[in-house]
């Protein structure tokens, strides 16, 4: 027993080692977003932000009418509704990413109308809609949607994350971009 | 009188010795490692280790597809102009405009913008001390303006194997425009994770090796 | 008690270095932070104030003066300002509740605010002029608010305001 009593504190020590190593979070842990789980449909609150995510479907193309603009592709438009929670200043969906098949595409800016950049109110929910343009060969898949008011994936604050399958999803031919309004606006 | 003899006699006697002693059992181990340290420069000479590493990049023409692994480019149309009217844009005294219009096809797996940062990717294609997409044979005066669509200031995204054609404008010395060289060259990019001062999540794409010039002239 | 005799050495030694350590922390990090929030804000007692080199006055404010949407009320403060040889145009102007947190920006873009009720906010003008703010709050809100005038070098100038 005193013989191989050294050889088996090593074996567990460097077990031990193997698994602390196995737990231990990713350098991304420590100061990554945090994300807010919820479903489409529903109104989801982060700190300065609250979403909720409504139809989506694609379409061969997509116009902004008001500035006699259109593009050809494999687009995935999706409608949202949103309102800051606590405070007007600074309130604007900036970040929209979808994460799909491995690749994250981020809402695209062509269409003026996007609901991107678009100052939030509190109280009032403000309706647009935003556009993915997608490779030609995904229209199929589960995807994510992730909404911030930052420009970039924040350290230590709010995401919102909502699934969004797009097996079965409705395409159309031509979806026009209507601009971001408020609910019920006179 | 020294005994030279006896010396001679000695190292003789040693040699001797010494050279039975090099075939001996026990000099084994130390004739496997020379060995195979010989065969293992042998191979890795044979495969091209050692030899000075060559670098010559394709010419290519307007029209031609370069496709590398996070990108490829091909160059539809050049023009030289003084300014672009819908995007505010004039070249200064002494200066003009180079109008490339290019296909640009981002393959990596996240969206990328042409200059700047995009959710924590810089890729560095224009507008940075070490482009990815670099003209060269005239003397570039300030960074490069770029548009998708001449009306939009809206800045152009590069979305996941989606192609999009975008033109860079690049504020030149009139007076280069007449050596006939002018060249857009091509590298490769070297996508890595930030350490210690860059968050890990932050992806820069460096410089890499260049890997084909697109000659320009022609489309002048 | 022995231990503590025994030890009194390293234990006065710690006591020191935790001392240093919480000082230069607070000195180095704590702050910097504290002193970068400050923002002084104004109040103003009699409806009137100085600010953007011209005189502004509060004169009235009133609920529902322009149409809203469903489940939304509007806002509308009205001001005058004197305007001026040194008038310039005034920082960001915010409504925010006095009993609660929620802040509300200018929603000129979505409440139809005629021309003749005058500018938005606080600006450029060589004769006396009239300010309209509309604001568009959820129904479920209530007044008093403060509207708050941002000026130079973080200062606030506050009104109160009670439709």
């Amino acid at each position: 027993m005193k013989k191989t009593l050294p050889w088996l504190t090593g074996v567990a020590l460097v077990l031990g080692a193997g698994i602390v190593a196995a737990v231990t979070p990713a350098p991304e842990a420590q100061d990554g977003p945090f994300l807010i789980h919820g479903a489409a449909g529903q109104p989801i609150v982060a700190r300065d932000l609250i979403v909720q995510v409504g139809e989506a479907r694609f379409s061969d193309r997509i116009t902004v009418d008001d500035d006699d603009w259109r593009a050809d592709g494999n687009w995935l438009i999706v409608n949202l509704s949103a309102a800051a929670p606590e405070t007007e200043v600074d309130a604007a969906l900036r970040l929209v990413e979808l994460v799909v098949d491995g690749r994250e595409f981020i809402a695209s800016e062509q269409p003026s109308t996007s609901l991107v950049g678009t100052g939030l109110r509190v109280g009032t929910d403000t309706e647009g809609m935003v556009a993915f343009e997608l490779p030609d060969d995904l229209s199929a898949g589960d995807a994510e949607i992730r909404l911030s008011t930052a420009y970039s994936t924040p350290n230590l604050d709010d995401v919102i994350v909502v699934p969004l399958e797009l097996d079965g999803l409705p395409r159309g031919h031509s979806v026009e971009i209507a601009e971001p309004s408020i609910e019920g606006a006179p | 009188m020294i005994d030279l003899r006896g010396a001679r006699d000695r190292v003789r006697v040693t040699a001797a010795h010494g050279i039975r002693s090099v075939f001996s059992r026990r000099a084994t181990p130390a004739w496997i490692t020379l060995g195979s340290l010989v065969a293992a420069a042998a191979v890795l000479i044979a495969v091209g280790a050692f030899d000075t590493a060559e670098n010559e990049p394709a010419a290519v023409a307007i029209g031609e597809e370069v496709r590398l692994p996070t990108y490829a480019v091909t160059v539809l149309d050049v023009e030289v102009t003084e300014a672009v009217e819908d995007q505010f844009l004039e070249a200064e005294e002494g200066e003009s405009l180079v109008l490339v219009t290019l296909r640009l096809e981002n393959l990596s797996d996240a969206t990328i913008s042409v200059d700047g940062t995009s959710d924590g990717i810089s890729s560095h294609l224009v507008n940075s001390s070490s482009p990815l997409l670099d003209l060269s044979g005239v003397a570039v005066t300030g960074s490069a303006r770029y548009w998708r669509d001449v009306t939009s200031s809206r800045r152009p995204l590069l979305q996941p194997d989606v192609p999009a054609i975008v033109t860079i404008a690049w504020p030149v010395e009139s007076a280069d425009l007449d050596s006939d060289d002018l060249a857009l060259e091509v590298h490769e990019a070297d996508p890595q994770h930030g350490n210690i001062v860059v968050a890990s999540t932050d992806v820069t794409w460096w410089q890499g090796v260049l890997v084909a010039r697109i000659d320009l002239e022609a489309g002048r | 008690m022995t231990w503590l005799h025994t030890h009194r050495l390293s234990l006065t030694a710690l006591m020191f270095c935790v001392v240093a350590v919480a000082g230069v922390h607070l000195w180095l990090d704590v702050m910097p932070i504290a002193d970068r929030q400050k923002e002084t804000i104004t109040v103003v007692d009699d409806g009137t104030a100085e600010l953007a080199g011209q005189e502004v006055t509060l004169e009235d404010a009133r609920w529902d003066e322009y149409p809203a949407p469903d489940r939304a009320r509007v806002v509308s403060v009205h001001m005058r300002g004197s305007g001026g040889p040194e008038s310039t145009s005034c920082g960001r102007v915010t409504l925010s509740e006095v009993q609660g947190s929620r802040t509300w920006l200018d929603a000129d873009d979505v409440i139809d605010v005629p021309y003749e009720a005058g500018q938005s906010y606080c600006t450029e003008e060589s004769e006396p002029y009239d300010i309209t703010s509309v604001f568009l709050v959820p129904d479920d809100v209530e007044g008093p608010f403060f509207l708050d005038i941002a000026g130079d070098d973080h200062t606030i100038t506050r009104f109160l305001v009670e439709p």
